[in-house]
C-alpha cells in the first residue's frame, strides 16, 4: 500500500504504534536523523502514560493501556538517539517512504529484538 | 578678526544651546506622557491562607470562559472540530514560512483568540498573595496565589536567592503531570536560584490529560477559545508580576520550559518584549493529542489547529524573537543539559 494514501484516521484506530508509524510515514521520516523526532513523540506519550493512574481505568482499557505502555517503552528504546537505536540503520538506509506493512515489520522485529534478543538474529 | 568673530558667534551658540535644552525638556515631557503604565500588581502577604485548587473551585473561570466572553466566542459543533482535526492530521507538515515578527505575532494572536486578553493586560488588576514562606541554604521559597479577573486563581512557587539587587529572573514552565516542586528538583529550578536567579514557577491548572484538561479543552475549542491561550496569558501574568518587583531587573527576565511548558513559552515569547532569553526542549506541531487511542483524548492544550501552518516555522531559529537555546527533549529532567542551560542564561541575563 503506498504510504501516500494512508490516512491517520484509519491507522490510529489500530493503536498507538500504528499511529506513530503513520506519523513517521506522513512526515517522510525516512531521512537520516528523523528517527529522533519519532523518539521524542513516543517518549512524550510514554511519560504521560506512566503518570496516568491506570488502576482507576476500567479493566479492558487498563489492559490495552498497559500493552500500549510496553510497546512505547520498546519504541523509545529502539529509537533512543543516545544509544544504538535499532531503527537507526533503517531510517538511514531509506531514501523513500515505506509501505506501512514493511515499516511495521521492521518495527515489530525491533521490539522483539529488545524484548527477546536471544530469539532474534 | 578671529577673536571678534568668535565673540560675535557666542550669543548665537548660547541661543542654540537654549533651544536644544528646551527641545530636550519638551521631548522628555512628551516621553513621560507616552510612558507605559506600570504593571497593576498588588502584592500582599497573608500567611493564614492556603491554596487548594478544588476548594477554591479554581477551574471555574476556565469552565465558564465561553459563557463569560460571548462577544469573542466562535461556537462550532464538536463534530466540526473533529473533522478539522482529522483533516489536518492527514496533511504533511507545512513549509517554513518567512514572516516578520509583527506578522508572526498577529497570526499567533488570531489562532489563540487571545487579543482581547492582551489588551490592557498591564492595567488589569493582578493580586499576588504570599501565603507560605520558608528559607533554606540562602534561598527563600515563597508560595504565591495569583488572582486575575480573566483566569481566576492559580498557584506559583518562587525561589529567591539572597544576592544583592537587582536580580535576573527566570520563569520555569512545567510539562504535563508535573508541578513547580518537580520543576524545582528535576528541571533546574533550585539550581538556577542557587546561581543567583529569582525563579518563578506556576502550577498550571488542568494539565493531566484526562479529566479536567480533556473536558475543558473540548469546551474551549468548541467555543472558539483554547486552553493554551490561558497558559500563555498566565505566563504573561508571571512576567508582569516580575516586572513589578523592585528586586528584579526587568530587562533580564528569561524563560525555561519543558514539554507542554516549552510549547507555552514558544508562543509567549512572541507576545511580549519583556523576555530576554529562552531555553526550550520541544516544538509541538499543534495537532497533538495528549494520549491517542485506546484512551482517545482528541484535544488538549497543545491542540491548536490554527497554529499548525506555523508548526515548522517556530523551530526555525530565524523566527525566534529573542536569543534562544533549543535542547533535546528532557524526558527525565535537565541534568544532562544543565551546564549548557546555565551558561546560556549567564551569557544573556547576567553579563
Amino acid at each position: 500500500m503506498p504510504c501516500a494514501v494512508i490516512k491517520c484516521s484509519s491507522i490510529c484506530n489500530h493503536g498507538v504504534m500504528q499511529g506513530l508509524l503513520a506519523y513517521a510515514i506522513m512526515r517522510g521520516m525516512n531521512a537520516r536523523d528523523d528517527y529522533a523526532a519519532l523518539h521524542v513523540r513516543a517518549a512524550r506519550l510514554l511519560r504521560r502514560l506512566q503518570r496516568l493512574d491506570l488502576d482507576k481505568m476500567p479493566g479492558g482499557l487498563r489492559a490495552r493501556l498497559l500493552a500500549q505502555r510496553a510497546d512505547l517503552e520498546a519504541l523509545v528504546e529502539a529509537t533512543d538517539p543516545t544509544g544504538e537505536p535499532l531503527l537507526k540503520s533503517l531510517f538511514r538506509a531509506l531514501d523513500r517512504p515505506l509501505p506501512v506493512e514493511e515499516l511495521w515489520a521492521w518495527l515489530s522485529w525491533s521490539v522483539r529484538a529488545i524484548r527477546e534478543p536471544a530469539k532474534v538474529n | 578678526m578671529s577673536v571678534l568673530s568668535s565673540c560675535a558667534s557666542r550669543p548665537k551658540r548660547l541661543l542654540a544651546l537654549l533651544w536644544v535644552c528646551i527641545a530636550m525638556v519638551s521631548g522628555c515631557s512628551s516621553d513621560d506622557d507616552a510612558a507605559p503604565v506600570p504593571p497593576n500588581v498588588t502584592l500582599v502577604t497573608d500567611l493564614s491562607q492556603t491554596f487548594d485548587c478544588a476548594e477554591r473551585n479554581c477551574l471555574a473561570p476556565y469552565r465558564s470562559f465561553v459563557a463569560d466572553h460571548p462577544q469573542f466566542a466562535h461556537p462550532r459543533p464538536w463534530e466540526t472540530v473533529l473533522a478539522e482535526l482529522t483533516a489536518i492530521e492527514a496533511e504533511p507538515l507545512p513549509p517554513v514560512m518567512t514572516l516578520s515578527q509583527e506578522e508572526l505575532r498577529a497570526q499567533i494572536i488570531d489562532a489563540l483568540n487571545i487579543g482581547f486578553m492582551l489588551e490592557g493586560l498591564d492595567a488589569r488588576p493582578l493580586q499576588v498573595t504570599i501565603f507560605a514562606e520558608s528559607e533554606s541554604a540562602g534561598i527563600t521559597a515563597r508560595r504565591l496565589i495569583f488572582a486575575d479577573p480573566l483566569v481566576g486563581e492559580f498557584e506559583a512557587l518562587q525561589l529567591e536567592p539572597s544576592e544583592s539587587d537587582p536580580l535576573p529572573a527566570i520563569i520555569g514552565l512545567h510539562g504535563h503531570f508535573d508541578t513547580p516542586a518537580i520543576f524545582a528538583q528535576k528541571f533546574l529550578g533550585t539550581d538556577l536560584a542557587a546561581a543567583g536567579y529569582l525563579v518563578l514557577m506556576p502550577q498550571f491548572r488542568a494539565m493531566t490529560c484526562v479529566g479536567p484538561e480533556d473536558e475543558i479543552s473540548r469546551a474551549l475549542i468548541s467555543g472558539g477559545f483554547h486552553l493554551m491561550a490561558m497558559r500563555v496569558y498566565e505566563t504573561l501574568l508571571l512576567e508582569k508580576y516580575l516586572r513589578s518587583l523592585p528586586r528584579v531587573d526587568s530587562r533580564r527576565i528569561g524563560i525555561l520550559g519543558h514539554s507542554g511548558g516549552s510549547s507555552t513559552a514558544n508562543l509567549a515569547v512572541h507576545l511580549t518584549d519583556g523576555i530576554a532569553a529562552q531555553v526550550t526542549d520541544y516544538y509541538v506541531d499543534w495537532r497533538d493529542r495528549c494520549i491517542p487511542p485506546p484512551l482517545d483524548l482528541p484535544v488538549h492544550c497543545e491542540t491548536v489547529p490554527g497554529l499548525f501552518p506555523l508548526s515548522t516555522t517556530f523551530p526555525d531559529d530565524r523566527s525566534a524573537p529573542l536569543p534562544r537555546l533549543s535542547i533535546p527533549y528532557a524526558e527525565n529532567g535537565f541534568a544532562a543539559d544543565a551546564d549548557a542551560i546555565l551558561d546560556f542564561f549567564a551569557t544573556h541575563l547576567t553579563r
